[in-house]
């Protein structure tokens, strides 16, 4: 994958619609909405396959074949979608740990995407909400290795796959501490999720800036955090510990961090676990100006810094896990 | 604390009453005695100029946030600098962007703020930046 390529534009964005991968249809005797199909980028999406109207394998393949693979779901009938994607998770038991995990980044990519740009803030909670159920499901999988799931996670650090895997880390790290309750770990993976929801209002010509920062872009990206914490700091169904996660993830145990310069226990624990998460995806993902740093160097590069940075705690944990 | 409208007339007793755990730097020894207009720098991107307003004022927490409890309790803070749309000052506690809090400076007269921004300068004493506001939300 190129390391120049520009954040994913939204071509595949269409108001009024959600795209939804075709990878995460099977067939089935009857779907509870209907899908509709795109003929070209400036067209608007056509009814494809009425909701009773059964999808087979036929299909599927001919829409491989063609080279398919985004179709849409009506704004309205999201909620159904999400629904039929759940019952897919949990009735088939036999689906390994990389089909599971493959199958609910397909699905909440797209649409994630989506709700960034255009900055459909309901729908970007309602998403990391799904996603954190389903991750956290997989987190407490009995075959869950932390190893294996880094193998399947994209490293390319756009703004989607960066998220998710930060969700992913804080998961197991959490789960690693001896967090058990599933509302808790719910609640870390969405808010995770979350966590840059500020980088919104960073121009992309910063965002994706094939360097290092001069003063003024550095400035403009330190900005995120509380760009995040105001905009999602009036909902009812975010936690307090969620929004620290957004609004504490760049502080760091010796104060030197920002928006505010907070340390050590003044930050908030699921803050520390996001910074730390946050830090070991961006060090491991190839960016526009490095390539990614082994595991092992970005490890041995966290544990240097715990006490001054980082919760040694959770250094050591993550570092366990990773085997 | 009696229920303030919009004028307290003794600023100083109400003052004194109050509770301040701000701890003010050792390099901020003349913090209270800068005056005038505060110069401003190249890559300022304010609206309008400050001026320093070194005195003691009064400020209300009041609950605006979903998430973070707020009990209705009186601080005595440090003001900085004030311009037309906004002040900024010191307090001993940390406080979060879009809270919304009610503010006496030494005219007596009650102003509404909401927070823009927090730094920590030193154990108790954060540096906070707020604007004044119309109304609160409901």
């Amino acid at each position: 994958m190129s390391v120049t390529a520009p954040e994913r534009s939204p071509s595949n964005h269409c108001k009024g619609f959600l795209p939804i991968a075709v990878d995460t249809l099977s067939p089935t005797s009857v779907l509870e909405f209907d899908l509709y199909i795109r003929p070209s980028d400036k067209k608007p999406p056509l009814i494809y396959r009425e909701r009773s109207y059964p999808l087979n394998q036929r299909d599927l393949k001919r829409l491989a074949r063609t080279g398919v693979d985004l179709l849409y779901v009506t704004v309205a009938s999201h909620m159904a979608y999400e629904t039929y994607l759940r019952e897919t998770l949990t009735r088939n038991e036999h689906l390994t740990l990389a089909q599971r995990y493959k199958i609910l980044r397909t699905a909440t990519r797209t649409v994630f995407e989506t709700a960034f740009c255009q900055g459909n803030l309901n729908l970007m909670v309602e998403v990391a909400g799904d996603f954190g159920q389903h991750m956290t499901k997989i987190i407490l999988g009995r075959d869950m290795v932390l190893t294996d799931l880094i193998a399947l996670m994209d490293h390319d650090y756009y703004t989607y796959t960066h998220v998710t895997n930060v969700s992913v880390y804080c998961l197991a790290m959490a789960k690693g501490l001896g967090i058990s309750r599933k509302t808790d770990l719910l609640a870390i993976a969405t808010g995770a999720l979350l966590h840059d929801f500020g980088k919104r209002h960073v121009p992309p010509a910063v965002l994706n800036y094939p360097g290092r920062f001069n003063d003024e872009q550095r400035a403009i990206v330190e900005q995120h955090p509380a760009d995040g914490f105001r905009e999602l700091c009036l909902r009812e169904d975010l936690s307090w510990a969620q929004l620290m996660m957004v609004y504490q993830h760049h502080e760091r145990l010796n104060g030197r961090g920002y928006p505010v310069g907070l340390g050590g226990d003044e930050i908030d624990q699921w803050a520390k676990l996001c910074m730390i998460a946050d830090v070991f995806d961006a060090l491991s993902s190839d960016r526009p100006y490095r390539k990614a740093d082994p595991i092992g160097e970005v490890l041995d590069f966290l544990e240097h810094r715990t006490g001054t940075d980082f919760d040694k705690e959770m250094v050591l944990c993550l570092k366990s896990m990773i085997k | 604390m009696p229920e303030i409208h919009d004028q307290v007339e003794d600023i100083e007793e109400m003052l004194e009453s109050l509770r301040c755990d701000i701890h003010l730097p050792a390099s901020w020894a003349d913090f209270f005695e800068q005056a005038g207009s505060v110069p401003s720098a190249p890559e300022d991107k304010r609206r309008f100029p400050r001026s320093y307003l070194r005195v003691s004022g009064a400020l209300e927490y009041r609950q605006s946030l979903p998430g973070l409890t707020r009990a209705k309790t009186w601080y005595r803070i440090y003001a900085k600098d004030v311009s037309r749309c906004g002040l900024s000052f010191v307090h001993g506690e940390q406080l979060f962007p879009l809270e919304q809090m009610r503010i006496i400076l030494p005219d007596g007269k009650l102003r509404m703020i909401e927070v823009m921004r927090c730094r920590h300068i030193q154990e108790r004493c954060f540096d906070i930046g707020a604007n004044f506001v119309q109304g609160f939300r409901t």
